[in-house]
């Protein structure tokens, strides 16, 4: 995992990775082309544009040129709105692809290279460096050559002119291209600082912002407002460095525009001085100039953009390379297979953390068992194995007697419910919620039994609005135990063999920890049902006790065949001591 | 739009505005219309020279010409920079000091993100309201010049050419209509998108275990789509306003060189001074569209001035009282009520919380009890009844004063990003001794854990208190509450949603600190409230039973229960 991270440190990015991502990301070709060639013939006519104007411009006054001017800019417009009309969609569609490719992906990666890429952070960079990317690629696809073939025919055309003229283009483009290439690094180097500094202040005040409760519990307002003014004065000069960097650079293009427009009279008075030129071709030769800088000014531009897409391409060829959930042909489910499960000296490890160490257990079929221990000692993990998350380093992990890695993905999981500590809801209505995961269309009815049996049907029927009362995102709307009930309906609907809780209870109060542990134990019976816990209160209903000390199994049994026996279990016990001491009096 | 203007003036009283500045930026953007009208009367005249020889002298004019409209582009591109940011800075103070001053209860009904935007997003679009009026004023002191000099140089074709006026003014409307709607729908599927990434991407997990990789695919797709058909709709918005201005042009060459040619076939124009009328015409459609824009901006960003007006109406917190220079005395709850909204969240509070003893408070989620506490802070002030200190109303006192004698520990441990040093030191006004520290952090437990952490107490703690568990980061919390040295304690479900071994050091460290105040805990387990004084027991926001835990083990059936599952679980 390291390595990974090396490479995605290193930036840049290589040619390799580009064509890889390219590949993948399916640029909406026609839509490219059509742009492309709306694009070609824009330039194509802009071509005619100096020469029309200028005809106009140098005074030839016959109503003839003028209805043919007119004519012209009529053509010329509907080229340019089919121009930009038709970029737009190839643009758009573009990154809608490759935000449909990366959160296909991202829904398929296996479960452990999140550990090392926080995925909220992944899917923000992701998406907007790529989509931005994707932009960039389109417009440089779309672009490029019509400005080659427009710069190349313009420089012609000034030349039939007279060749003078098209070597005073020349006289200043060395001056441009250090002033494309270098300027505009430089601007993005100091910008880009900038907007970090913005970034990291703007924060600190969200930050203060979120937490005025505090600030008002510490009475300390009136500390908080002399940081807070120099925040902002930090955000000023911040800007102001912005602004300054603004008026250079204006200083800058202005300078050159007078160097061109000088250079142009210059020459062009002289040449039209001698009479090697006429007005019209003057006049003509000083529109040029200025459409010219502006398209040598593109093609650097379209050539630095495509260096910073190299880079986000890098980026987004690593995630698009990291493995995949793998689905081999030729598993086959066992018809009928049991739900014992088995864990026969695994051992795995995060990296370099091991998490488990050479665990053995079995948990037989419709049993319960509790796996207990701190933090850390791997508990979630072992769940996270049973599930197939993770390929364990050592040993194997079964179902029903045969290896997990054996089964298909889909038929493994969907045997299994899982219920966690916080009850992950999306938001939507009551409906979409009980329903989620269940892959086909489900009667009310059935619900409102299922609901019945969990004892959810008693908040239900509260609601007014029932089965389509709102759910905010993350079920905030409702209260911890409203949520671990729905949760368990859901489970309930499922039909699942195996359960697998984690910590179910310890975000509850006593009440509510109590009435979802009964329905746990009411509504799945026969189930298989693996509980990993804080809550000591648990562990006297299950059939067995999994303790579990830094990864490595200190206990395996019930609660009489532990207790006093099993050291980190009775450390466990211990720290409760004051809690059932304070009972008994 | 006048409502508009009262609504955005009554944001900058209060702040001192650079008039100074305005002053000059007004002037300059006003010397630059006039520039920019001369440059191209110059150029006409030169064009017209070009053709039979070049005049050296209106070469070198032209030069100078160019330099002053350079220096004046810097100088305007400066200075409406820095008026810029010296008003986003303003804005962003006195949101800043209005914050700080806000009474609590605003925090609830606002959210507290949309404040974060505030002082954000918001203080700079302030500025850049300003920065639209003063863009309005030159907008027309420019079309104004602009104009003049068109009925200077040919006053037929100056009356033709203002024919273009209500063209132009149709087609901004209509792009102002059509973006502002395209806008909007963009900005709506972009926000689902998000809602949408931000929510589901925390959950891949479950969305594995489920098996809905398929079906979340094919939703994101959908939304995706149609994020994308939206984008391209506000897109072709653009094309409006392009076809529009082309359009303008067409007309312009139109009126100028129709109207042209035939006064230059009777000599009254020259060739230069006919390129000059087109340039300028370009030049003062270009103005009034801009005008146009910046009138239609100015109406649609109002939401936003009304927003930060809003703010800047609340009324602040009372600060005027006695300070808390008395002995400690029992706070007494009489007939307190409080409402939330329109719910009422607590009803006909009685009781005593007698002063040098630990009370504790059990019930059911939702009962209230947090919300007592926040009374109890002052953060809201009873709907009805009073709160007394000994035989005071509590009102009477300073709210600063009052609150620094409390200090409250809970669940949600808030750390603000910053080394630990800065957070156990947090609201502390004096000078803090090392040693002090050193004997406050090893009380609450955290000197052992930030020894063993590469820089010690200057090691920061990230954003949210991240970088510690959530054991450390409760003990980091108590070290600050027992900075501050409080007489009054409110903890909060202080050991909840920790292993068992961290809750021992928590509760050590918590005991630690309790020794010699008036205490008052929220509890969620037995054990804690086995060594209360006193017991509440509170129930859909009224007092079920108030009395010592033995008493209440005897008297109330919620507590009994409650007791009875601790024992169950110790067993």
């Amino acid at each position: 995992m390291s390595k990974v991270k090396k490479e995605g440190h290193k930036g840049g990015g290589n040619w390799k990775d580009f064509f890889h991502v390219i590949r993948k990301m399916r640029l909406p070709w026609h839509w490219i082309i059509i742009a492309f060639l709306c694009n070609f013939l824009y330039n194509r006519v802009m071509l005619d544009l100096p020469t029309v104007t200028a005809g106009l411009m140098s005074g030839s006054t016959d109503s003839q040129a003028l209805v043919d001017a007119v004519w012209f800019y009529v053509l010329f417009t509907l080229v340019l709105c089919g121009d930009v009309a038709l970029r737009s969609p190839a643009r758009h569609v573009a990154a809608r692809n490759i935000r449909r490719v990366i959160w296909k992906k991202m829904l398929r990666i296996r479960m452990d290279y999140y550990d090392g890429h926080n995925p909220s952070d992944l899917m923000s960079t992701m998406t907007n460096d790529a989509t931005t990317a994707t932009e960039y690629l389109v417009e440089f696809l779309v672009g490029f050559l019509p400005t080659i073939y427009y710069v190349a025919a313009a420089l012609q055309t000034i030349s039939s002119y007279n060749v003078w003229l098209m070597v005073s283009v020349f006289l200043l483009l060395p001056l441009k291209l250090i002033y494309a290439v270098f300027v505009g690094r430089w601007q993005y180097r100091t910008q880009f600082g900038v907007f970090k500094e913005i970034g990291s202040l703007t924060a600190y005040l969200a930050e203060r912002v979120r937490n005025l409760m505090l600030i008002k519990t510490y009475t300390n307002e009136e500390r908080e407002l002399k940081n807070g003014e120099k925040t902002s004065y930090g955000l000023f000069d911040a800007n102001m460095k912005v602004n300054k960097l603004n008026c250079v650079i204006t200083a800058l293009t202005t300078l050159l525009g007078m160097a061109q427009v000088m250079v142009v009279m210059v020459f062009g008075v002289l040449l039209l001085k001698r009479g090697d030129i006429d007005i019209q071709q003057w006049v003509a030769f000083y529109m040029f100039s200025g459409t010219l800088s502006t398209s040598f000014s593109n093609l650097i531009d379209y050539w630095m953009k495509l260096k910073s897409v190299q880079g986000a391409m890098a980026r987004t060829a690593e995630l698009l390379r990291a493995p995949e959930e793998e689905e081999q042909e030729g598993k086959r489910e066992e018809k009928g297979a049991g739900t014992e499960v088995c864990f026969d000296h695994v051992s795995f490890s995060y990296g370099d953390k091991e998490a488990l160490k050479d665990v053995s257990f079995t948990i037989p079929e419709g049993s319960s068992a509790a796996v207990i221990g701190l933090c850390g000692s791997g508990k979630t993990t072992s769940l996270s194995l049973l599930e197939h998350f993770y390929e364990p380093q050592e040993g194997t992990v079964s179902l029903g007697g045969v290896s997990v890695a054996d089964i298909p993905l889909q038929a493994l999981r969907g045997r299994m419910g899982y219920v966690q500590q916080g009850a992950d809801i999306f938001s939507g209505t009551v409906r979409e919620a009980l329903t989620y995961g269940l892959h086909r269309e489900v009667p009310d009815e059935e619900i409102w039994a299922a609901a019945r049996k969990t004892g959810f049907a008693e908040i239900l029927e509260k609601w007014d609005a029932g089965l389509d009362t709102p759910v905010a995102p993350g079920g905030t709307s409702m209260s911890g135990g409203q949520r671990q009930k729905l949760v368990l309906t859901r489970e309930f609907m499922r039909g699942a063999d195996v359960l697998l809780f984690d910590e179910p209870t310890s975000a509850l109060d006593a009440a509510a920890a109590r009435m979802v542990q009964d329905t746990i134990f009411d509504t799945f019976p026969d189930q298989t049902k693996i509980i990993v816990t804080h809550d000591l209160s648990l562990i006297r209903r299950v059939d067995q006790i999994i303790v579990l000390d830094r990864g490595v199994l200190a206990g395996c049994g019930s609660y009489s065949d532990l207790y006093g026996k099993c050291g980190a279990f009775m450390e466990l016990i211990a720290a409760c001591q004051a809690e059932k001491e304070a009972a008994k009096c | 739009m006048l409502r508009q203007i009262k609504d955005y003036t009554k944001i900058f009283k209060g702040i001192r505005l650079p008039w100074f500045l305005i002053l000059l930026v007004l002037v300059i953007s006003m010397i630059k219309s006039h520039v920019e009208v001369e440059a191209i009367t110059i150029t006409a005249s030169i064009i017209d020279g070009t053709q039979n020889s070049i005049k050296t002298d209106e070469l070198i004019r032209y030069i100078e010409f160019q330099l002053i409209t350079g220096g004046i582009t810097i100088a305007f591109t400066y200075l409406t920079g820095l008026l810029l940011q010296k008003i986003n800075l303003a804005v962003r103070l006195r949101m800043w000091n209005k914050m700080m001053r806000l009474p609590t209860s605003y925090y609830d009904s606002d959210n507290v993100n949309e404040l974060v935007t505030r002082v954000t997003t918001d203080a700079e679009s302030a500025g850049n309201y300003f920065q639209l009026l003063i863009d309005i004023f030159t907008a027309v002191y420019a079309g104004i010049v602009a104009y003049q000099k068109l009925f200077d140089f040919q006053f037929q074709m100056a009356l033709a050419s203002l024919l273009v006026i209500p063209v132009m003014v149709f087609i901004t409307w209509l792009y102002g209509r059509l973006t502002y709607t395209a806008g909007a729908a963009a900005r709506t599927r972009l926000a689902s998108v998000m809602g949408y990434l931000a929510e589901h991407v925390r959950s891949i997990r479950l969305m594995k275990s489920f098996c809905m990789e398929g079906e979340e695919q094919k939703k994101a797709r959908g939304l995706f789509g149609r994020q994308c058909k939206a984008d391209i709709l506000l897109s072709y918005t653009s094309m409006i306003q392009l076809a529009g201005m082309e359009v303008m042009g067409c007309l312009n060459i139109v009126i100028s060189f129709v109207l042209g040619s035939r006064m230059i076939a009777s000599g009254d124009l020259t060739v230069g001074k006919l390129i000059g009328f087109y340039t300028l015409c370009g030049l003062a459609v270009t103005r009034l569209a801009s005008l146009c824009t910046s009138v239609g901006t100015f109406s649609q960003n109002a939401g936003i001035m009304k927003k930060i007006g809003q703010v800047l109406d609340v009324p602040d917190e009372k600060e005027e009282g006695c300070e808390m220079d008395v002995a400690d005395e029992d706070i007494v709850l009489d007939h307190v009520d409080f409402s939330y909204q329109s719910a009422k969240v607590l009803r006909d509070l009685n009781c005593s919380i007698p002063k040098g003893k630990v009370t504790a408070i059990v019930g059911t989620n939702g009962a209230g009890k947090t919300t007592l506490f926040k009374l109890l802070e002052r953060m809201y002030d009873p709907t009805e009844g009073t709160i007394l200190f000994g035989k005071r109303d509590v009102q009477d006192f300073k709210l600063s004063a009052w609150r620094k004698s409390f200090a409250i520990v809970s669940q949600d441990k808030p750390l603000l990003s910053g080394t630990v040093r800065d957070n156990i030191l947090y609201g502390v006004e004096r000078k803090v001794t090392e040693e002090e520290l050193i004997h406050v952090a090893k009380m609450a437990n955290v000197y052992d854990f930030v020894m063993d952490t590469p820089g010690q107490f200057d090691a920061q703690v990230g954003p949210g208190g991240s970088n510690f568990s959530g054991g450390q980061q409760q003990c980091i919390a108590i070290a600050r509450a027992m900075m501050r040295n409080p007489d009054y304690l409110l903890l909060d479900e202080a050991t909840s949603n920790l292993d068992v071994k961290s809750e021992k050091t928590v509760t050590e460290a918590l005991s630690n600190l309790m020794k010699g105040r008036t205490t008052i805990l929220i509890a969620h387990n037995y054990s804690a409230t086995v060594f209360a004084d006193q017991v509440i027991v509170l129930c859909d926001g009224q007092i079920e039973a108030c009395g010592t835990p033995e008493e209440l083990l005897r008297t109330n059936d919620y507590y009994r229960t409650f007791a009875h599952q601790a024992a169950e679980a110790g067993k």
